[in-house]
């Protein structure tokens, strides 16, 4: 399980009214944060690229499991030595690819959490 | 109360948002930190504020450094929300101004807790600031208070060019009225003036205590013969509108008044100024009391 069902009804009181409305707001978001992520890794801006993995980070810490949250910070940390060091995205980009893997997995669980 | 969030990702927004509602407090969203500077710069500024630590632009640790180099002596309780962890982000945040840290994720009845601590805070820097502030038995200004907005009226008539007014009033025969009705007969007569004071004043007017019986009123745009109107609605009420203590014994009083309307060309100071006011008074006095005089 990626999502944090607890987090998300303590978060919202178990108000399912409410968790619609902030599900539906992330999920209307999640495309437009993917994209720039994708875009900054494309253009090799490791400093747009941290800035990127950050926002969705920080959207996904209203939902997600913490051991989740913590990949993309292990994300968030490989784009910025990336932009210090000069080193290669290589490791970032397969990191990135096991979280949007689960990321899907964690949209699935929101909607049906949420009844969207 | 009134709790101001500052973060850049909608979602975290709308969930603090929905939640600090729940707990009571009344939500004050910004995105960014400019947008809080701007609320925090207006008259009803909140005091209890969650700021997260990234954010485009303007970073937290720096929203917070700015709001700690304000001047007007306001308190902010600030709680600093942050993906960051250990030690050292803890010592940075500190080190610019924030009182409390939680690091995300957080658990929201932390958050809730947290919150309670940082509003009792406000709560209680609000009475200490009330106490300071404010005349003990009157609840109008103090001395301190008053000579603080005093300068800063001055500064704003220079500023806008705009007109600026000062009337001392003083109570007269005031030992009489103590010798009379004993302390607690004066008390309840300095707390009827000071009523008759704040019903015929304008919302933007201050009063202050400055002394025993005596007290400061600063008129803002306005001049002295709009002051003089303002003066003597008030000599009026008083002289016919007399303190009761109960259904046999009032107290009837009447009152002086001095004006000065600030001058930029002959004042060259806020002590001068009210010396030219001070001195009208002590003509009132001189020429039989219950009655106003403005200066020249």
């Amino acid at each position: 399980m990626i999502l944090d069902e607890a987090r998300v009804q303590d978060m919202t009181r178990n108000n399912t009214k409410l968790i619609a409305s902030i599900s539906q707001l992330f999920l209307n978001e999640l495309p437009d944060m993917i994209a720039n992520i994708e875009r900054a890794y494309n253009q090799n801006d490791c400093s747009a690229l941290a800035n990127a993995v950050h926002r969705l980070k920080s959207a996904l810490g209203n939902f997600a499991s913490k051991s989740y949250y913590d990949e993309f910070s292990q994300l968030e940390s490989l784009a910025l030595n990336a932009s210090t060091e000069g080193s290669s995205l290589a490791e970032w980009f397969a990191a990135w690819t096991v979280a949007k893997l689960k990321l899907e997995q964690m949209v699935n669980e929101l909607k049906s959490m949420a009844g969207i | 109360m009134d709790v101001l969030i500052v973060d850049d990702d909608a979602i975290t927004r709308f969930a603090l948002s929905a939640a600090v509602e729940e707990w009571g407090f009344v939500p004050v969203l910004a995105e960014n930190a400019d947008q809080a500077l701007k609320t925090l710069a207006t008259e009803t500024t909140p005091h209890l504020l969650i700021i997260d630590w990234s954010m485009p632009g303007m970073s937290g640790p720096d929203l917070c450094k700015t709001i700690r180099k304000r001047e007007d002596g306001q308190f902010f309780y600030i709680l600093m929300l942050t993906g960051k962890e250990g030690n050292e982000a803890i010592i940075e945040a500190m080190e610019a101004g924030a009182d409390d840290f939680l690091s995300k994720p957080f658990d929201h009845r932390v958050l809730k807790v947290r919150i309670a601590a940082g509003s009792r805070i406000v709560r209680l820097e609000q009475t200490l600031n009330q106490l300071a502030s404010r005349d003990a038995l009157t609840q109008c200004w103090n001395r301190r208070m008053i000579d603080e907005l005093f300068a800063n009226s001055i500064a704003e008539s220079t500023r806008k060019r705009s007109k600026f007014s000062v009337m001392v009033l003083d109570i007269d025969h005031f030992k009489r009225v103590n010798d009379t009705f004993g302390h607690s007969g004066g008390d309840a007569a300095l707390k009827h003036v000071v009523n008759i004071l704040n019903t015929n004043l304008r919302e933007y007017d201050q009063v202050g205590r400055y002394g025993g019986e005596e007290f400061v009123i600063l008129l803002p745009a306005t001049d002295r013969n709009e002051a003089w109107g303002v003066a003597e609605r008030i000599r009026s009420a008083i002289q016919f509108q007399p303190t009761i203590l109960n259904d046999d014994l009032k107290i009837e009083l009447t009152v002086s008044i001095g004006i000065a309307e600030f001058d930029r060309s002959r004042d060259a100071n806020q002590s001068a100024f009210f010396e030219r006011a001070d001195k009208a008074l002590y003509t009132a006095k001189q020429t039989g009391r219950n009655r106003i005089i403005c200066s020249e």
